[in-house]
């Protein structure tokens, strides 16, 4: 009993936990939290481990020694603003199915969870191209009418490439087109059409469609105003912003 | 690899490992039930599908426990108890198992393991112990792994990364056990020797002994017993047990024990003294064997000496092992009173022939005579045998007369008989005769090393004649014993150190090991003078921190080290972070103005990097650190 304890010790003890949170988090929907565990320890596999973060559980049948797993867990958080991750439980049952060793990990990881996007007709913005997907209206814009030239810059859709330009100079250039550039979209969250907290959720879902439309967003609350523009920077202020409004 | 079906083979190794400990005990019927479960049980592995149902299995566990209660007898506890726990393990290895049926199956296999130690606690117990333990380990990690597995299948590396930890745990319980039987209270009282009332076969020598029946003890091939000694003469190499005094029958027995004066000797010191540790096998019998001539033996239970004859007899029937020490002195007579001539002289009807034998033989002297009938029965005319012995109505003389062949009794018997015809008193010593040495300091003695002689009294004494002309050599010399009974001998040496540190710990020992200890640790703490306890306490004392201080601090990212320093700050402007808080909310309920827009924008410049689309940087978490650094100041100047 005292050696299989002691084993059971051993087992759980020596591991580190690394969480990787992603780059979204929207409230009220779940994500996968990635979860590293190390062990440090030299000789000692750690078996049979179950991994408890914020009440959901996922299990790792070994970890050889010194090595690194990585695991994946579905957590949600329910309301926007930072939220903290203070500690994460690993408990066994090994090496016998008699007690169940437990240990805190403290790892004090925070995150900023964007608002929960709630889709309504009535404020929907980015309404243009809206019969069809982002696929099709790619081959649409081809027909559409050139309108400029620029340096071809990574990320540039290949469609896009002036290639004739290509074969005479050997430069790279982009072909650019009237269709692409949509009007900006700048949205006022002061204008209090509902309640406070549903109106960020209705912003949080017309940026996100806007980015995902490559259409200028902008926005304006009581202390900021951000221009439009169409980044993922840009998109990951906006709703960090939202994220933190107090109002 | 399916995890259920490599449980299932796991627990039938642990089922097969317990019963063959317990093989010699079984019934018959219930070895060939079991046979056919463990048949079905590898069947079901690969082949067939074949599961009674649960009722019926439980009913014929309920049938099997009546019968067990009805036959029920107090001698024959153990082996029904071990009969009964083998059915019901071959009923449960019958029906489609779950987890708790695993279970139980290893828990029963661990029942009849540990009553097999009740019925014969010898070294072939470690190996079963060893395996079972492994196998069991082995078996609790599985099932574990199987109650979280939920796919029910492993692979064979996870399979063998299994086995280390089930090492680890066998090899680390072995000193621990080792310690426990070391260190735990026992009691003198053996507690569970009622469980082992079973009769065995009785072995070495009773209170008669009939011409030809030395030869079935003889043919025994087993260990009588162990003698701890250095190495002596071979000469004096005989192991004394019973002395028989009357002839009938063709038969000598120990008839009048009870004469003789009943006592424990004082210790007297004589030369060529020698002190020897007996281990005696259990024999079934209360003769107890001494080194030829015995002064006094030392033995913990109650024994019987008879102090004229020399005969130890144990007052109760020797059925375990058991160890006594003894002190004998090396020599071939020892004075004591005047015999009963009435004993000593008794002589059955004996043919004319004899008679005119021993009338050939008569001397001079009482000493003469002796010495005569000796030579007369150690001369070319007789010859040793074991086989074809002379077994008719008048056994003896036929031995004297016509065959002259025979055995160790033959030539005792004869010299007996002579003695006592010429007037000598006369009387035959049953034990045994040499015993080969081990250079570890022991002698093994055979049950084939039984043996016979005489003692005539002359003079004032007891004086020691072997008529017997075997070649005695072959009796102590290993080298030139069967190959088997050498092999045999390596396990007797096994067993030797198994009696002595395992069997023979009892609480005396267990005090003078605590004693031992004491005196060695009190040794060692007088001898420190108090500057270099100083130093051993100061020693540990930095050991013990360094030990806290590292422990204590554990790398923290930078972040962490950010938030925390954020979070001490706060509490001087005495705010708590509750946990899930932000610190921009925290931020702002410091009461001083000032201080808490400073402390609010330091928390959005570190939430916009800390959260923005590249990592903080050691750099900027710094100049953060800074920041807090300054206001902590100012509060402290303030």
């Amino acid at each position: 009993m005292a050696v299989s304890g002691f084993l059971g010790k051993k087992n759980i003890d020596n591991t580190e936990i690394k969480i990787n949170f992603p780059e979204e988090i929207y409230a009220n929907i779940p994500f996968y939290l990635n979860i590293s565990v190390i062990s440090k320890n030299k000789f000692l596999d750690s078996h049979l481990l179950n991994i408890e973060v914020n009440g959901s559980v996922s299990f790792v049948d070994i970890i050889s020694a010194n090595q690194k797993i990585t695991n994946t867990q579905k957590i949600l958080f329910n309301s926007r603003g930072i939220h903290e991750i203070k500690q994460i439980n690993i408990f066994s049952s090994f090496p016998f199915n008699f007690f169940v060793r437990s240990r805190k990990v403290l790892i004090n990881a925070e995150t900023i969870v964007f608002p929960e996007p709630l889709e309504n007709e009535n404020f929907n913005l980015a309404k243009d191209n809206e019969k069809t997907d982002g696929t099709s209206n790619e081959t649409d814009k081809v027909a559409e009418e050139l309108s400029n030239i620029k340096n071809y810059e990574p990320g540039d859709n290949f469609r896009h490439i002036h290639w004739k330009h290509y074969a005479r100079t050997d430069k790279l250039k982009t072909k650019l087109f009237t269709g692409e550039i949509s009007p900006p979209i700048i949205i006022d969250i002061r204008i209090p059409k509902t309640s406070p907290e549903t109106m960020i959720s209705f912003a949080t879902n017309e940026i996100i469609k806007a980015y995902n439309k490559n259409i200028p967003v902008g926005l304006i609350t009581n202390d900021n105003f951000f221009p439009p523009s169409k980044t993922y920077y840009h998109k990951l202020m906006l709703l960090r912003e939202l994220a933190l409004y107090e109002y | 690899m399916n995890i259920n079906k490599l449980v299932t083979l796991n627990t039938l190794l642990i089922s097969v490992v317990a019963i063959i400990a317990v093989a010699g005990y079984l019934n018959i019927f219930v070895t060939i039930f079991f046979t056919a479960a463990i048949g079905i049980n590898i069947g079901n592995l690969k082949y067939i599908e074949l599961y009674f149902p649960r009722f019926l299995i439980n009913l014929s566990g309920i049938v099997v426990i009546a019968a067990t209660v009805l036959n029920f007898e107090i001698s024959q506890m153990n082996t029904t108890l071990i009969n009964t726990l083998v059915m019901l393990i071959s009923l449960k290895l019958l029906e489609q198992k779950k987890y708790r049926d695993f279970m139980q199956i290893t828990l029963m296999a661990v029942f009849i393991l540990a009553a097999s130690s009740l019925l014969n606690l010898s070294m072939i117990f470690v190996i079963y112990i060893l395996s079972e333990v492994f196998l069991i380990i082995l078996q609790l990690i599985l099932l574990n792994v199987m109650a979280n597995n939920s796919t029910g299948r492993i692979t064979k590396r996870y399979f063998y990364k299994l086995l280390k930890p089930s090492l680890i745990i066998l090899f680390c319980s072995i000193p621990a056990a080792v310690l426990l039987f070391l260190i735990l209270p026992r009691t003198d009282y053996p507690m569970l020797d009622f469980l082992n009332n079973q009769q065995t076969a009785e072995t070495g020598f009773s209170d008669s002994v009939r011409l030809g029946s030395i030869k079935t003890i003889q043919d025994n091939d087993k260990t009588a017993f162990i003698a701890e000694m250095k190495k002596i003469d071979s000469n004096y190499l005989y192991w004394r047990g019973a002395v028989f005094d009357t002839f009938q029958n063709n038969q000598w027995n120990s008839r009048h024990r009870e004469k003789d004066e009943s006592q424990i000797s004082s210790s007297n010191s004589y030369k060529n003294n020698t002190n020897y540790t007996i281990y005696l096998n259990p024999t079934n019998r209360k003769i107890m064997y001494t080194l030829n001539i015995p002064e006094k033996i030392n033995y913990k239970k109650q024994f019987n000496h008879y102090k004229n004859r020399k005969e130890y007899i144990s007052e109760k029937t020797i059925k375990s092992k058991t160890s006594y020490e003894g002190l004998s002195r090396l020599n071939k007579s020892f004075q004591t009173e005047p015999p009963d001539k009435d004993i000593y002289l008794q002589l059955p009807e004996i043919g004319k022939e004899i008679k005119i034998i021993s009338k050939k033989l008569r001397g001079n002297t009482l000493s003469e005579a002796a010495e005569n009938i000796l030579h007369y029965l150690t001369s070319n005319e007789f010859e040793y045998t074991q086989k074809n012995l002379p077994v008719s109505e008048a056994p003896l003389k036929e031995f004297l007369t016509n065959l002259k062949k025979g055995n160790c009794e033959y030539f005792a018997s004869a010299m007996g008989i002579l003695l006592r015809l010429n007037g000598i008193p006369a009387r035959l010593v049953g034990g045994y005769r040499g015993g080969y040495y081990d250079n570890s300091g022991y002698y093994t003695v055979l049950q084939s090393n039984a043996h016979v002689w005489v003692e005539a009294y002359i003079g004032k004494s007891w004086h020691t004649f072997d008529p017997t002309p075997a070649d005695f050599e072959a009796y102590t010399d290993k080298s030139r014993l069967k190959f088997m009974k050498r092999y045999k001998l390596f396990f007797d040496k096994m067993s030797y150190y198994w009696n002595i540190f395992v069997i023979n710990y009892d609480f005396s020992k267990q005090l003078k090991g605590l004693n031992k200890a004491k005196k060695i640790f009190g040794d060692w703490n007088l001898n420190i003078s108090f500057l270099q306890k100083t130093i051993i306490f100061v020693f540990i004392s930095i050991a013990f921190f360094t030990y806290i201080y590292t422990f204590r601090k554990k790398k923290k990212t930078v972040n962490q080290k950010f938030i925390d320093y954020f979070d001490k700050t706060l509490a001087e402007w005495s705010v708590t972070r509750s946990p899930g808080e932000g610190l921009l909310a925290s931020a702002e309920k410091i009461k001083n103005k000032q201080i808490s827009e400073k402390m609010q924008t330091i928390a959005k410049t570190y939430y916009n990097k800390a959260y923005g689309p590249t990592n903080i940087s050691k750099q900027e978490i710094r100049l953060l650190l800074k920041e807090l650094h300054n206001i902590r100041k100012k509060f402290n100047n303030t």
